[in-house]
């Protein structure tokens, strides 16, 4: 059984009443929608109490899912909303925004500095990635960190897939461009 | 010394990427492929190493169900209703049948030999109209009728179509609603 297959078997079994197949179909993508959180909350709390409330979202709205983009692009936009809307929230609370250095303390992947003791040929190309422009960043992001296909990162960016496919290009021409720059020795920033 | 880490790197990457190619691959492909390569290992090195550091409570998925014990799905919006609706096999084969039986219907109307013709069905259509409709009189229908010199030809050729086919009790029924119409 493909996870499609599995995924369609559970979304039946939710519509029938089954809340616990809720919690089966949810689970494998739990982590990976805590870090999301937790790059956009840069606070480990609030960051599961994000992923929280957006799996109870999106057990309301499970009537009105339809599996044609698939569960963990669905869920990712609903933790990308609603991290938008704490962050929001205590703003206008006046709370006070975490420093540079907190941040970069708590958020484990934003700017990929954590230690993950990665080679050094994945060191110095996220690195690279890092220095795109957001908007390159993303789709990269998008494509190759979260394993999405195009069609799947145009519903998350709620753009085309024509769109998707020309932001990759150019940010792989950029990548490209700048690692030909430091082989030629004309950027001495990069290690 | 960093650049020279850097070009190391570089050719490590461009090595790497001959080794598990096996093929000659000149210019910008190599370069396109290269990028690829090093962007798929990379982040998923990364992806793997990264996804250990986040951990959810123990308990998170339990008080996760017992959140959901609490509360009810949405109910499905209207614009799904209709989706759900066209998608079900049961009304996909009542639309294909309905659509079958326009079209035989239309087939039917267009061969007149023996067969019910359009006037056949013009008088069908009036009989059922009254019928159905208790609010429909007769006499309505046919005043409204008088009014249009067409449909009183219609009747006519009605009439006449029936006669030459042998149901007089029919060309009868048209003959009197013509009488009443010219009253």
């Amino acid at each position: 059984m493909t996870i499609k297959e599995r995924e369609l078997q559970l979304l039946n079994r939710i519509r029938n009443g089954d809340k616990s197949a809720y919690i089966e179909l949810v689970k494998p993508y739990s982590e990976r929608l805590l870090r999301k959180a937790k790059s956009m909350m840069k606070n480990e709390d609030d960051a599961e109490d994000v992923v929280q409330d957006s799996l109870i979202s999106g057990y309301k709205s499970i009537g009105n899912f339809r599996a044609d983009s698939g569960v963990y692009t669905w869920l990712y936009r609903i933790v990308i909303n609603k991290s938008k809307d704490l962050l929001s929230k205590n703003k206008n609370r006046g709370e006070k925004p975490l420093s540079e250095t907190e941040y970069l303390v708590l958020d484990e992947r934003m700017g990929y500095e954590k230690k993950l003791e990665l080679n050094d040929e994945s060191n110095y190309l996220i690195k690279k990635v890092n220095s795109l422009d957001e908007v390159y960043k993303e789709v990269i992001e998008l494509r190759y960190f979260e394993e999405m296909s195009y069609s799947e990162i145009a519903s998350v960016l709620n753009c085309n897939i024509g769109t998707v496919k020309s932001r990759l290009f150019k940010a792989k021409e950029l990548l490209k461009y700048m690692i030909m720059k430091d082989e030629k020795g004309e950027n001495n920033s990069a290690s | 010394m960093k650049k020279e880490k850097t070009t190391v790197l570089l050719k490590k990457i461009l090595d790497w990427f001959d080794e598990i190619k096996g093929a000659k691959i000149e210019g910008t492909d190599r370069e396109d492929r290269t990028v690829e390569c090093s962007l798929i290992r990379s982040f998923s090195e990364l992806n793997q190493k990264d996804l250990k550091n986040h951990k959810l409570s123990n308990d998170f998925h339990t008080n996760l169900l017992k959140e959901l014990n609490e509360i009810e799905p949405d109910p499905l919006s209207i614009e799904n209703k209709i989706k759900n609706a066209f998608e079900k096999p049961s009304f996909s084969y009542s639309l294909s049948f309905a659509g079958l039986v326009i079209l035989i219907s239309l087939m039917y109307t267009s061969f007149p030999n023996g067969q019910p013709t359009k006037i056949d069905k013009f008088d069908q259509n009036l009989e059922t109209a009254m019928y159905e409709d208790d609010d429909l009189d007769e006499l309505d229908v046919l005043t409204d009728l008088r009014k249009v010199q067409e449909d009183i030809d219609l009747l006519q050729k009605l009439e006449r179509y029936y006669t030459v086919h042998g149901n007089t009790e029919k060309a009868d029924r048209v003959h009197y609603k013509l009488e009443t119409i010219s009253r």
